[in-house]
């Protein structure tokens, strides 16, 4: 980060959307820390506590690519402005009407869905202002806001046991109305903005095999570290008695051992190569999972296999990205956006099924040992792109050739 | 002054030719003589003679016996040059581009003087059927550009000017490339040749002896030797595009990423190559060169014999950091170590540690045993500066605090 690159872009819209991007993460992970209490007060079973904190990481999902064209065609700003207003509103509703049924939560979780979509607007708004050789570290800096789901879970749980669960969408309020009045002041659209992508572009992408692969791959990585941040507060609560509070404390820790490692992630696929760090991510995420899913004796121990889990998920999440904008360079506003819809969905995926599996089956080994399953595809998956990657790479463009 | 010589070979350090730029045309006669010739001819009696035959040969003979019998005492010698035809210009290159792809086509299919035998190779680019040619009976490869590139100006300019670069390269170690004035669809055809790559005989188990792969890349550096006296970069060579018939000769195939440096603007994109066999300083931006060309031979030899890379493998999108080259003789014993000089030469890390060309990495490989290279061990601090110096600093470190303890114990 030198200082032409704070010079080269726009550092107030820069800062606004970091701002914007880990409140709005901050809250579409809300229901996660929130749901023992959620659950204990509307009496919910377990699939149906399952979906409650799936349904907004599966909204969040499809609504990125609904923000996607809608950056695409209104401005990136005004977009965003929609979105956090759809938020504001969902939380105000929470908080001043009250949630009293299952239904209720779902909508809610719906509505919280436009804040995990504030992905296909933040990051389109920075890098905009940057130029090609910035538009790595632009993106960092914004896409730090992964760290949001953090506070959510060292805060959420104590907030609520002070001043119950329904007053929390309230408090929720002020980070929200703060960071909305920070972007509304100082975010701005970059001058010049690319043409809005078509259907047609959407869907050909997906004539790549390629595409399909990185899709699934990021399916399991941040399906897997997404999935597990929302349901980890209910399991810790389910398997070991702890508190919500404790709970949410150590989902904290597993999450930002996720967060913290994704740009090592990043640094390792460049040094050694995507495929192998991916190799050995899934391998090893596959294992801990395995590990995990029987079940340990204390909290503590399930703590650690848990933090390891997440990190190595996190770390495929950071070599997941440092792959795909250099292999689909051309379209790769469109796979970022397929690839983060197909990660949501992984983790509404795993979250749903930890959820229904536990109500089925009386417990959490099975939707664990399924997921690390994908963990073991994905490496069949890897093996298939490195064969076909043995190839010849990059194109001549012949310019100007006097031939 | 008139008689002193102010430039010759070894006068100066550097040899600066001089050079022109022209179009020729039919007619045209070029003349190279000696001071012995046009001392005592002069420029008219030169241009005289000249036009008084029309045979070359009976040019350049009466101008040797014109100087002769002006009294010329100096040694006479005359070559003449003359320009019966120029071929038709390439013009229809840059129409090409405009030329729809032929698509997806099924055995027996006809495409324009060809008749489709079956399909050979299909690339993330580029399509490849083998055809006969249907009144010679000939068989040609026909390369072409997968369905889903149609419309790409790009990469129909990239198959022509591949087209280009076969169609300048007279040696034998490349395909010959069939004219194609009335094509209707954007492709051209190569000679088809029966055989394998030298990557389809590893897959095949093949074991290549070190005899073997010395003869392999001899000829291979013969036909990369021709290709870079035109200045153009290959910037591909790896086993899978090095082909070997029926009758053991070696082609160079796939110029489908050769460069002129001089033709061509520098590009930004990244380099392009397979990259395993990408020297190193590719990685960091520099251009492709001959010295890249060298490294990539030098890593194709290395992988024939011991079935890896000197650096170990790469991958796409990897910026890898180039440590020291593994020794071929610690996967091949029975390499002789003069060859694994040549080799570790070719793949060394400095271009500059390189050969210069290919030339002389073929007098390497010729010469053999009875020439061999040296090579130097580096010492620790030249190989890797960054841990010579903290390990100095650990071992000095370690003393003093065991000097420390020593010294407080007592």
């Amino acid at each position: 980060m030198t200082r032409d690159f704070w010079k080269s872009g726009h550092t107030p819209t820069l800062l606004s959307a970091f701002l914007y991007f880990d409140i709005a993460f901050m809250v579409w992970v809300m229901l996660g820390p929130l749901g023992v209490q959620i659950a204990a007060t509307l009496d919910l079973a377990p699939a149906q506590k399952g979906m409650m904190v799936a349904t907004p990481v599966l909204a969040g999902a499809l609504l990125r690519i609904v923000m996607g064209v809608l950056v695409d065609h209104l401005k990136p700003k005004l977009a965003g402005l929609i979105g956090q207003l759809i938020v504001i509103a969902g939380l105000a509703w929470a908080w001043l009407a009250g949630i009293h049924s299952y239904r209720e939560i779902l909508i809610l979780g719906v509505m919280l869905g436009f804040a995990g979509a504030a992905f296909a607007v933040a990051l389109p708004l920075a890098s905009r202002w940057y130029p090609p050789q910035h538009q790595g570290t632009a993106l960092g800096i914004a896409g730090a806001g992964n760290s949001g789901t953090v506070f959510a879970a060292v805060f959420a749980p104590g907030l609520a046991v002070a001043f119950g669960w329904g007053n929390v969408f309230g408090i929720a309020l002020i980070p929200v109305g703060i960071a909305f009045l920070v972007y509304l002041v100082f975010a701005k659209d970059a001058p010049d903005c690319p043409a809005p992508k078509s259907l047609a572009q959407y869907l050909g992408v997906l004539r790549d095999r390629d595409a399909w692969w990185f899709m699934f791959f990021y399916f399991v990585t941040f399906g897997g570290f997404v999935g597990l941040a929302s349901s980890l507060t209910i399991y810790f609560n389910d398997q070991y008695g702890m508190s919500p509070v404790h709970a949410g404390y150590f989902t904290a820790a597993c999450v930002f051992a996720g967060s913290l490692v994704r740009p090592m992630g990043g640094m390792l696929a460049d040094r050694i190569g995507g495929i192998r760090t991916l190799l050995v991510v899934y391998s090893l995420a596959g294992l801990f999972l395995v590990i995990v899913s029987f079940g340990a004796s204390s909290a503590g121990v399930a703590l650690v296999g848990f933090m390891l889990a997440m990190g190595t998920l996190g770390f495929g999440n950071g070599a997941v990205f440092q792959l795909v904008p250099q292999r689909f360079r051309k379209e790769i506003g469109v796979m970022t956006g397929l690839v983060g819809m197909a990660g949501g969905v992984g983790g509404f995926y795993l979250a749903a099924s930890l959820g229904y599996l536990k109500g089925v089956t009386g417990d959490y080994q099975i939707g664990l040992l399924i997921f690390a399953g994908l963990c073991f595809v994905a490496l069949v998956g890897l093996t298939a792109v490195k064969t076909r990657w043995r190839t010849t790479w990059g194109a001549v463009a012949i310019s100007g050739a006097r031939v | 002054m008139s008689h002193v010589l102010k430039r010759a070979l070894g006068l100066d350090t550097h040899v600066l030719p001089d050079f022109g730029d022209g179009e020729l045309a039919a007619g045209d006669v070029f003349l190279i003589v000696c001071d012995g010739v046009w001392e005592p001819l002069g420029q008219l009696e030169l241009h005289r003679l000249l036009r008084l035959h029309d045979s070359s040969q009976r040019a350049a003979e009466s101008l040797v016996e014109a100087a002769h019998a002006r009294g010329g005492q100096d040694n006479a010698t005359a070559l003449v040059a003359r320009v019966v035809e120029v071929g038709d210009t390439d013009a229809s290159l840059t129409d090409a581009g405009t030329l729809p792809l032929p698509g997806r086509l099924q055995p027996g299919a006809r495409l324009d003087d060809f008749v489709i035998e079956g399909e050979l190779h299909s690339g993330r680019d580029t399509l490849i059927y083998r055809a006969r040619h249907a009144t010679s009976g000939q068989r040609w490869a026909l390369k072409t550009l997968q369905p889903v590139l149609a419309g790409d100006a790009d990469a129909a300019n990239r198959l022509l000017a591949e087209e280009w670069f076969l169609k300048r390269v007279h040696s034998h170690y490349f395909p010959e490339v069939l004219a194609l004035p009335g094509r209707h669809f954007l492709y051209f055809a190569v000679r088809y040749f029966d055989g394998a790559s030298l990557q389809d005989k590893l897959d095949a188990g093949q074991h290549f002896s070190p005899v073997e792969a010395v003869t392999l890349t001899i000829r291979a550096l013969k036909g990369l030797a021709a290709l870079h006296r035109l200045d153009i970069v290959h910037r591909d060579i790896k086993p899978a595009n090095l082909h070997v018939d029926a009758d053991g000769k070696l082609r160079i195939l796939d110029l489908g990423v050769a460069r002129c440096p001089t033709l061509d603007v520098r590009e930004d994109h990244a380099q392009p190559g397979t990259p395993s066999f990408m020297a190193p300083e590719l990685f960091s931006g520099a251009e492709a060169s001959v010295q890249t060309d060298l490294y990539a031979v030098g890593a194709t030899a290395y992988h024939l014999l011991t079935r890896r890379y000197p650096y170990g493998e790469i991958e796409p999108f990897q910026h890898p950091r180039f440590g020291e080259a593994v020794p071929p003789a610690r996967y091949r014993p029975d390499i002789p170590p003069w060859l694994e000089n040549v080799l570790l030469k070719a793949v060394a890390r400095e271009p500059t540690q390189r050969f210069e060309t290919a030339e002389e990495m073929l007098l390497a490989l010729e010469r053999g045993e009875a020439n061999p290279l040296l090579r130097r061990r580096r010492p620790l601090v030249e190989r890797s500066p960054a841990g010579a110096w903290p390990l100095l600093a650990f071992v000095s470190l370690s003393l003093n605090l065991l000097l420390l303890f020593l010294l407080l114990a007592s």
